[in-house]
């Protein structure tokens, strides 16, 4: 399939792959950069920071600061309870659509 | 090397120096990055990100390394953060024409706040002749007018020179612990427009005696709704 038409699905998921990320524990940015640098959704700081902001705007997560051996204060992030909802119904959609796509696929094909 | 700057980056106590052509392009990045960033976005809390961001990874390039910041060691930095959605259009003319028009303070030559120096620039007159009507308006209104220099000393960014860009404000209001006299208000206020905190002082003692005490029901009310800054370097300036 052509990769042009798999983008937007990608900047979509972003999101909810940092859910996910953020729900294991507590994590700063580099984390999540790191989590996602071997992945197809590796992105890169200029997009991440302002996604954060924005998802911590909508009260999804939020984080706190804490010190870092190395350098400045860091912040870590973790989910709200809206947060935590969210990446539920997401999970749950997901698996609902992947089901749909299989079933679909199995009358085409099976 | 014609020039080098010194700064500092939001949360690093340490300091850089940049020659000018890196500092340029850092601050043409940060420029860039406030006016890309979406308005749904805590704009300021962003671009604090990006900049804390830059701070990290200069300490890593430089390592035990004391040496100027070149524009090579920017750009490889601000290739690592990457760009911005919307970067691939063309920026179009508005952002020339407020750069060049946008009234801000000027630390070169400040006597107090840099407000006569801003003003100045702006408005393309001598800055003697702006501090001379600012006095005379100021005895004409019995100190009303003074006022409004320090609401402008507040509200208006502060950069290093006319010419130079106006770093966007990375912090927020807030109160701050560490110097503080009574409730770190001052402090806080002090911080975020980048006035000396004995000013500041000053100015809040001189409206609570021009006010018979009521001013300090601000101070107050300021110490009340201001959050404390948590523990974190306050970024030196």
């Amino acid at each position: 399939m052509q990769d042009s038409k798999l983008g937007p699905l990608r900047k979509g998921l972003l999101e909810f792959l940092i859910l996910e990320i953020v729900s294991a524990g507590d994590v700063y940015a580099a984390d999540i950069l790191g989590r996602l640098a071997t992945t197809d959704f590796a992105t890169r700081e200029g997009t991440l920071y302002p996604l954060l902001s924005k998802m911590r705007g909508e009260g999804l997560l939020d984080y706190d600061w804490r010190e870092s051996a190395a350098g400045p204060p860091r912040k870590y992030y973790r989910l709200t309870d809206p947060g935590r909802a969210q990446l539920a119904h997401f999970r749950a959609y997901w698996a609902a659509l992947t089901t749909l796509i299989d079933e679909l696929g199995k009358v085409n094909h099976g | 090397m014609d020039k080098t700057v010194t700064i500092s980056l939001n949360g690093h106590t340490g300091q850089f120096r940049l020659d000018g052509d890196a500092y340029d392009q850092l601050a043409q990045y940060l420029e860039r990055a406030a006016a890309r960033l979406p308005a749904d976005s805590d704009r300021a809390e962003v671009l604090g990100d990006l900049e804390r961001s830059v701070g990290d990874k200069l300490v890593v390039a430089l390592g035990a390394q004391d040496r100027v910041v070149t524009a090579a060691d920017i750009e490889a930095i601000l290739e690592e953060i990457g760009g911005f959605e919307g970067d691939d259009e063309p920026a179009g003319d508005l952002g020339v024409f407020r750069r060049l028009r946008r009234l801000h303070r000027i630390r070169a030559g400040q006597q107090l706040a840099g407000v006569c120096t801003g003003l100045s620039a702006y408005a393309d007159i001598d800055v003697g002749l702006v501090r001379f009507g600012f006095m005379v308006v100021t005895a004409l209104t019995l100190g009303l007018v003074a006022l409004l220099y320090i609401v402008l000393a507040f509200v208006l960014p502060i950069s290093a020179t006319a010419d130079a860009p106006v770093p966007p404000r990375s912090h927020r209001l807030e109160r701050i612990r560490e110097g503080q006299q009574l409730a770190g208000v001052c402090n806080g206020l002090a911080a975020y427009s980048e006035i000396k905190v004995n000013a500041v002082r000053s100015v809040f003692l001189f409206a609570t005696l021009l006010t018979a005490g009521g001013f300090a029901l601000v101070y107050a009310a300021l110490a009340f709704l201001l959050p404390i800054r948590a523990a974190r370097p306050v970024p030196a300036r």
